[in-house]
């Protein structure tokens, strides 16, 4: 179910207000469960066995570690939690694309292998690594197992976050479905107000750039340099305004419901290095990377040849975890060797410079990097850039909708940098948060693209 | 206590004001961007529903523009000049569907525009009258071409001209067209602003095919529904277009019937086109063009085709389909596409009058 659509407000609604009937935990960790699965069977009723075997292994897994006695025992059950979520993670994911790579290697020798039919399961990508963020967290100690199977397949099927994030780790979400929230109306306002805000980024901003990115980045070759240089920037938006919006929405709903997730975003654009780039993008996926990959592969203490290997390494498989194709390989690898220059020139003067520079070559490098993530193929990619290289003729095209979007896009970053930032969380007492809720909602019912957009994230 | 009752009350009072306010600001900015509603009348001349006459009727989805809607609703025809039934002034009757009435255009740019002056171009006087409207065939171009030309107050007309964007639109079974006036949304049209009753409409409507919302609580997946995918074999294929073709013909001969004015077709396909990234230059299907064009002759009636224009417009970088406000190659067709459409008539019309002229003098 698409946080978008009209069935999601009104199953919402009934949760919502089913769950503050209820008074002692187990009966509200209940609803929500079923709620959560069904908001997945939503989708396709037959991946939930999926999302329950995952459940049952890692509740499974994650008491047993912590009931063993000897470390091999610890690392028998841990092998056992990695491998049905990696396994099935590889499965579903990577296996049509490992099939294609081969198939387009042993080609030229005669071998043919086919594909084969397989559906990915939405939010597979996101509840995998909140499994095994849990189980690794209990073999290391720093977690708790959880004794309640309803608490912790809760935990894992939490509607909001279930299918596109934000990361949430088991310390920060199990703690609270150990208690009944307290009901709060300024912290119900508050959810509202970041649920509308997400719908916002989501349907007017980030829909109306993505009718004008798709069509151009379907021929890129047909539309002028113009045209296309003004995809890229409104592909940057989109993607930003679609995954941010989601995580509003998601962070707002489960506000409303008592429960608070980590922030996702923290205005990435406005970020003067790619090292900072990536501590305001996709917070909780960098956070899990760092903990769970750079970390344990040696992070920086293994000297700076190794330190620039773990880095290409992390951010190449970050890459791979956003989509199965080799695209996505070369986005990963494009950051990576781009934190490891940095690292290498953090000292001398480059990053030292005006601030404007460091934030435009930052911003190019995030560009080109998007480039990369939006293509299909190199194919593509060679397209694209010969358009913004100028070398060919084509179609002018200037979306007026685009426009205005691109400019509301501005205005936010613009408010939030000036002074007036705090005008932007809309406290309920004043007269001027009536009015942009007012005018919010109407133009989410005026200005809503015709027609039914998935979130990007959700391919992921 | 008392004091954050007041505050509540306060509180309470700010979010009612700034509601009204917000509704305001945005009823007042909706005009930029929200297409207006009109109430339809029936007009006795045409037999025909058309958009209330002398409003103006606003498009923002694609393209920028305000029709006024002129007499006997003619969409952007605000006039008819004074002189229109003298000896030396020609009438046309412009018939069409959407592409035709040009709403998403200024009326200066609509067809009827372009055609009237590339006449006027070739020191011709000549009065378009637009009498296409948005989702008709030939079945109401047929009849509404019987009531307007017996109708009084309607110059005698010279010519039908048809623009042709699909031939499907004279495929259609022959039936008399009935048309009813919804009053719930002529009421709406008439006393309500456009932002409310386009607000209602999609709250209430599926975006993408307009009818009323149908919601699914089921758990998924969905069902694919419609037909299994069946190849067709090619006998099947020839008798099909045989039934096209017949059905075209039918309707052809009903036009023929029911005018003895003289009848053009403007051949002007949907291409090029841009679809997924890849530009469709025209009608995969030439065969059938050429064969529609064959019994349109038969039957008297003369077919411009301005596919090749059209194409290489396209080819020198200027798309006669799209706005920025749309997309280029798709959707209806922009000034450019219009006027190169009327010069190509125009030329054409001129060249072929000059001929019969000649072959004429020649025959005394």
């Amino acid at each position: 179910m698409q946080f978008t659509i009209t069935e999601f407000f009104i199953f919402f609604a009934v949760v919502l207000v089913a769950v503050w009937q209820l008074r002692t935990r187990l009966q509200r960790n209940v609803l929500l469960l079923v709620a959560s699965y069904y908001f997945y069977a939503y989708w396709d009723y037959r991946f939930c066995g999926l999302l329950l075997l995952s459940t049952i292994v890692d509740f499974v897994a994650g008491r047993q570690i912590e009931l063993a006695t000897s470390q091999q025992q610890r690392r028998r059950w841990l092998a056992l939690s990695l491998c049905v979520n990696l396994g099935s993670l590889g499965f579903f994911k990577y296996c049509n694309f490992f099939i294609e790579s081969a198939q387009a290697l042993l080609a030229p020798i005669g071998f043919d292998v086919s594909t084969l039919e397989i559906v990915l399961p939405v939010g597979i990508s996101f509840y995998t690594f909140q499994t095994l963020s849990y189980t690794i967290d209990i073999y290391r100690g720093k977690l708790r197992a959880s004794d309640s199977l309803v608490d912790f397949a809760l935990y894992v099927a939490f509607f909001p976050q279930l299918v596109a994030g934000p990361i949430v780790r088991a310390a920060e979400l199990l703690p609270q479905l150990a208690v009944v929230p307290a009901w709060s109306s300024r912290r119900a306002y508050g959810g509202f107000q970041t649920v509308l805000r997400g719908l916002v980024k989501k349907v007017l901003i980030a829909d109306r750039l993505g009718e004008f990115v798709d069509v151009v980045f379907a021929g890129p070759d047909l539309y002028s340099g113009a045209t296309v240089w003004l995809a890229v920037i409104a592909y940057a938006g989109q993607i930003y305004y679609d995954f941010s919006g989601y995580s509003d929405i998601a962070i707002g709903l489960a506000k409303l419901l008592g429960y608070r997730f980590p922030k996702n975003f923290r205005h990435p654009y406005l970020a003067l290095s790619p090292a900072q780039f990536w501590r305001r993008w996709h917070m909780t996926l960098s956070r899990w990377l760092r903990d769970y990959l750079y970390i344990p592969l040696g992070g920086n203490r293994m000297g700076e040849r190794r330190t620039s290997l773990n880095l290409l390494a992390t951010m190449t498989l970050g890459g791979l975890w956003h989509g199965a194709a080799w695209t996505f390989v070369l986005w990963g690898v494009w950051h990576g060797m781009v934190l490891c220059v940095e690292r290498s020139f953090a000292s001398h003067t480059p990053w030292r410079v005006w601030r404007s520079i460091r934030w435009a070559s930052t911003m190019g490098i995030v560009m080109f990097g998007w480039i990369l993530f939006r293509c299909d193929s190199l194919k593509q990619v060679a397209e694209v850039l010969g358009q913004l290289a100028f070398l060919h003729t084509g179609i002018l095209w200037l979306p007026p909708l685009a426009l205005v979007a691109m400019a509301l896009m501005l205005a936010e970053y613009a408010v939030w940098m000036s002074r007036y930032r705090l005008m932007m969380r809309l406290p309920a007492d004043r007269f001027y948060s009536a009015v942009a809720t007012t005018v919010m909602i109407w133009c989410l019912i005026l200005y809503a693209p015709r027609g039914f957009t998935p979130f990007v994230y959700f391919q992921f | 206590m008392q004091q954050s009752r007041l505050i509540s009350r306060k509180i309470v009072a700010r979010w009612i004001c700034g509601s009204i306010v917000g509704t305001l600001l945005v009823l007042l900015t909706s005009p930029l961007f929200v297409r207006s509603y009109l109430p339809r009348e029936v007009d006795s001349h045409r037999d025909a529903i058309v958009l209330q006459v002398g409003a103006g009727y606003r498009w923002r989805s694609e393209g920028y523009a305000t029709t006024i809607i002129g007499r006997w609703g003619m969409p952007g025809k605000s006039y008819l000049p004074a002189n229109h039934a003298s000896e030396n002034s020609r009438v046309i009757a412009l018939w069409g569907d959407s592409q035709a009435e040009g709403v998403c255009v200024d009326d200066r740019e609509k067809l009827f525009a372009c055609l009237e002056r590339a006449y006027a171009k070739a020191d011709e006087q000549v009065t378009v009258l637009p009498f296409a409207r948005s989702g008709d065939d030939c079945n109401d171009w047929i009849h509404q071409i019987k009531t307007v030309e017996s109708a009084q107050g309607i110059p005698e007309i010279d010519m039908h001209l048809f623009l042709v964007s699909e031939w499907e639109d004279w495929s259609v079974a022959a039936k008399t067209p009935s048309e009813v006036i919804d009053p719930r949304l002529n009421w709406a049209s008439a006393n309500l602003p456009a932002a409310f009753v386009q607000a209602a409409r999609n709250v209430l409507t599926d975006g993408q095919t307009d009818n009323f919302r149908k919601l699914r609580f089921s758990v998924g997946p969905i069902a694919k529904s419609g037909k299994p995918n069946t190849v067709v074999g090619q006998d099947s294929l020839a008798s099909q277009e045989a039934e096209f073709q017949q059905a075209v013909a039918k309707q052809f001969e009903r036009l023929c019937k029911a005018t003895d004015v003289p009848c053009v077709m403007i051949d002007a396909p949907l291409f090029p086109t841009i679809t997924n990234g890849i530009v469709v230059w025209g009608p995969t299907d030439e065969r059938r063009s050429s064969a529609i064009h064959r019994l349109a002759e038969r039957n008297g009636l003369t077919v411009i085709n301005v596919n090749n224009s059209l194409q290489k417009a396209a080819m020198n970088g200027r798309w006669p389909r799209g706005f920025h406000n749309g997309r280029f190659g798709e959707g209806h067709y922009n000034g450019f596409g219009n006027e190169l459409i009327a010069n190509q008539v125009v030329e054409v019309l001129t060249q072929k009058s000059e001929a019969d002229q000649q072959t004429g003098r020649r025959g005394d």
